[in-house]
């Protein structure tokens, strides 16, 4: 497999606006196949707005988006057929009965594998004649997860996934079932706000913030190299202090911590000014999305 | 600091403020649009304000007012069940709405026929629809909150509001409204007033009734599609087919979606229409003895039904467009049409098949109908003896006014049936266009056209497409850049491919050959006739006929646009 087939997602300088609010500027990111690729941000930050040029829901004002090295806009069924794709509102039609959805959704996707599909039913208890409108808002959201991957697509998007299933399906089957695909060589794009949830199953993560993307790298390296330390002042600081390499994110008084890069360069900074470190540990990735949002 | 009353009132003055402009233009730009019609055809003024002043014009912008206003209305509001969470006590929440709605509705008839009648001087009847458009608001609002605001409630409602005006007219002017509708709206009589009051409380009783089961958890559910008893089981066979175990094809996935979705209503209602139809002309037909003798009553009376059926076929849909529907102008939210893996040009041709098919379906219903009504008319005036009102009646229902059968079958008939089949397709169509590019208030215009080509039809019967009007000069010249410019577009976006644009030139071409060759055949059958048509003619029917291709582009380029914006 060459080099350009790996890539399942190449995104190059998209930008997009609207009105005069500027939602992504200038992103390139390459999604290679196989893993779990996290996306983080906050609200705003334009992660749904990528996400609907990725599956070719937008049209790419500046730059360019291919997917399995087609344009999705061009040519939206190749892209479609092989991309599975989970959002909190997804639209799932109310008077249909929960067989006729998996029928209907069927004829769409040759590759629809109808004893997993099945299987799936089983596991989330979805009764076969159950209209959907009387389903609960949980078994909704399961039924939406079913219908991504009954055709095991090569490419699952999940954008908020979480939202709506309750804590036993978001923890053991969601996350088995993120693994389970990658495993199998598949790509997965997991956009989440619940980020101790990026961190459990995320082999990459890319953090966007204000339309930009601000870190980009694998959550190994990102999680060996992000520290955070805790420094003590000689004297109280009203505002955020400022030291070399270190991005403060929070404190009061003589002692704040910040989260570092380079902790050795933020230990020579802080020597130089008198400035204790009291504390070091590993950065979670909530730390270090606090600290990079504060950044800006 | 807002009282509870006071932020109702503001929030449901922000709910129909995003809506006025669309219903004033609605409401306006119909009639207007049909007059700049006329005008560039070369009408008079005098023969403008003669069209204007009939009551039969007054009764279809009524009709068709009210119909539009109240389901833009409805629409507006939406769901009353966001509500129930404010510590406000029902019957304020159901009052306000009420109230304020019904100051709206009379308000939106008032100005718009007081302009109406300034600039046409039209001289239409102002105050009195106006209260009838406040009592129908509340009527409807009372099937909405008690119905929990369901799109079919907004059918339900839309019907309830003929009857208290049916009746009303019924029991000032007798039978004779329906062959001389002069009665004069103007009139509010100490009775009329009492009824609509009597109907106005009703209406409140029966809202808060609704809204206070809804919010303590046990709403009204008088669905169809409850599951449970036979009666609903086979209702839903009849409407809603039942999913084969796997379906054949993708594209025929998506139209057995569409149908069950939306393709079921209009027939529903067209029969509703038409059995109500039916009942008061068998009501009529025993209570009123002057009804039931006079043939050209019942043959003009059907004649003017059918026609009605048409419009009235075409406005639940144009309801149903502008209500639950809405929903497919926010494709955006992920909804599952735009994610499936389908061309553009699959999805949108599945939406306008639909369409088709709930037209086909309306037709034979209405034609079933129609066979059971003469049947059972015939039935009747042979118990009563008189075979021969039987077979006048029908003549002039088929035939016309003439008093004998006529065969009328030239190439001028043929080609108003083309043009008429030609508009009824071109707006379903473009109307389908307008929704899916994600602007419902578009749709309006093109539903427009089978009511401006009716109006077309009544003033010049024999001429529907002469050249060299202001009429052809638009036709000439826009129609093909317009067709010309979506196929473009649509190609270049890549909404469409050749073989679409193959597909739309082999159906031109196949109704332009029928188009001349069927005057030929008819003339071969009937000897006498003139088969040949005019040059200009020819030019112009063939230019008529790209209109119906136009959907073929516009459809798929619209939800191209909407979907990757």
């Amino acid at each position: 497999m060459s080099g350009q087939e790996q890539v399942v997602v190449a995104v190059h300088n998209l930008h997009r606006t609207f009105g005069t609010k500027v939602a992504l500027a200038n992103v390139s990111l390459d999604i290679r196949r196989g893993g779990v690729y996290g996306l983080v941000g906050g609200n705003g930050a334009g992660k749904t707005t990528l996400i609907r040029h990725i599956l070719g829901l937008f049209t790419p004002q500046a730059g360019s988006v291919m997917v399995f090295g087609i344009n999705p806009v061009v040519n939206p069924p190749a892209v479609l057929s092989r991309i599975g794709f989970l959002a909190e509102d997804r639209d799932i039609p109310g008077w249909m009965r929960v067989h006729e959805l998996l029928s209907y959704t069927r004829a769409f996707y040759p590759d629809w594998d109808p004893a997993f599909a099945e299987e799936l039913r089983d596991m989330f208890e979805l009764p076969p004649g159950q209209k959907v409108q009387s389903l609960s808002r949980g078994q909704i959201a399961r039924a939406g997860l079913l219908l991504a991957l009954a055709h095991r697509p090569e490419l699952l998007v999940l954008d908020e996934p979480s939202s709506g299933l309750d804590p036993v399906v978001r923890r053991d089957i969601l996350s088995a079932i993120i693994r389970t695909v990658a495993d199998e060589g598949r790509t997965v794009l997991f956009s989440s706000h619940l980020l101790d949830e990026v961190e459990r199953v995320a082999d990459r993560v890319a953090m966007l913030h204000a339309g930009r993307i601000v870190l980009d790298e694998s959550l190994e390296q990102l999680k060996s190299k992000q520290r955070i330390m805790t420094l003590r002042f000689a004297v109280p600081q009203s505002a955020p202090p400022i030291l070399t390499g270190a991005i403060p994110l929070n404190g009061a008084g003589k002692e704040w911590t910040c989260v570092c890069e380079d902790a050795e360069l933020v230990r020579m900074a802080a020597g130089s000014l008198g400035v204790e470190v009291i504390g070091e540990s590993a950065a979670s990735l909530e730390e270090i999305f606090m600290a990079r949002s504060s950044k800006g | 600091m807002f009282t509870p009353v006071a932020a109702l009132t503001w929030e449901n003055a922000q709910q129909v403020r995003r809506g006025l402009p669309w219903i004033l233009l609605t409401l306006l730009g119909i009639p207007l649009t049909v007059t700049a019609f006329f005008v560039l055809q070369g009408a008079k003024w005098s023969e403008l304000q003669e069209v204007a002043m009939s009551p039969p014009a007054q009764m279809i912008y009524t009709v068709l007012s009210l119909m539009i206003t109240l389901t833009w209305m409805g629409s507006l509001f939406g769901s009353p069940v966001r509500l129930f969470a404010l510590p406000v006590a029902t019957s304020t929440l159901v009052r306000t709405r009420i109230l304020f709605g019904m100051a709206c509705c009379a308000g939106l008839y008032l100005v718009t026929a007081l302009a109406l009648n300034l600039l046409l001087n039209a001289g239409w009847s102002v105050w009195s629809p106006a209260v009838h458009f406040a009592v129908a608001f509340a009527l409807q609002q009372a099937f909405a909150w008690t119905l929990r605001g369901r799109s079919n409630a907004q059918g339900l409602a839309l019907l309830m509001v003929g009857p208290p005006v049916l009746f009303w007219v019924t029991a000032r002017f007798g039978a004779e409204w329906i062959y001389n509708p002069q009665h004069r709206w103007e009139d509010l009589t100490g009775p009329q007033i009492l009824m609509l009051g009597t109907v106005t409380a009703l209406a409140f009783f029966a809202a808060e009734w609704g809204a206070a089961r809804d919010r303590r958890g046990a709403p009204l559910n008088l669905s169809l599609r409850s599951d449970g008893t036979a009666v609903a089981q086979s209702a839903e066979v009849f409407w809603a087919p039942v999913r084969p175990r796997a379906f054949k094809s993708a594209w025929l996935a998506q139209f057995w979606y569409e149908w069950r979705e939306d393709g079921w209503f209009i027939p529903a209602i067209t029969f509703i229409l038409a059995s109500i139809g039916l009942l008061l002309h068998f009501f009529f037909f025993f209570y009123y003895p002057t009804y039931a003798r006079m043939p050209e009553v019942i043959g003009e009376g059907l004649a003017i039904l059918s026609t009605g059926i048409v419009l009235q076929a075409a406005l639940p849909l144009f309801a149903r467009e502008y209500t639950s529907h809405g929903r497919r102008t926010r494709t955006q939210r992920f909804g599952m049409s735009p994610l499936l893996p389908m061309s553009d040009a699959a999805l949108a041709w599945a939406a306008l098949m639909r369409g088709i098919a709930s037209a086909a379906t309306a037709v034979v219903l209405m034609v079933l109908l129609g066979m059971i009504f003469v049947v059972v008319q015939l039935f009747l005036w042979r118990v009563e003896g008189r075979p021969d009102l039987a077979q006048d009646s029908l003549t002039r229902f088929m035939f016309g006014n003439q008093g004998r059968i006529q065969i009328r079958m030239t190439w001028e008939t043929l080609l108003q049936v083309a043009v008429f089949a030609t508009c009824l397709w071109t707006s379903l169509g473009l109307s389908y266009a307008a929704v899916l590019c994600g602007r419902r208030w578009l749709a309006a215009l093109p539903m427009s056209l089978p009511f401006l080509f009716v109006l077309f039809m009544v003033t010049r019967t024999n001429a529907p497409v002469a050249v060299g009007d202001g009429f052809d000069i638009i036709m000439l010249f826009m129609v093909p850049c317009w067709t010309m410019l979506a196929f473009g577009d649509a190609l270049y976006r890549g909404a469409i491919g050749w073989k679409s644009v193959v597909a739309a030139g082999f159906a031109w071409c196949l109704g332009f050959t029928l188009l001349v060759i069927v005057p030929v055949v008819v003339a071969e059958i009937l000897p006498g006739r003139n088969p040949l048509m005019p040059m200009s003619a020819v030019i112009a029917a063939g230019i008529v006929l790209l209109l119906p291709i136009l959907p073929f582009a516009a459809a798929p380029l619209a939800l191209h646009r909407n979907r990757h914006r």
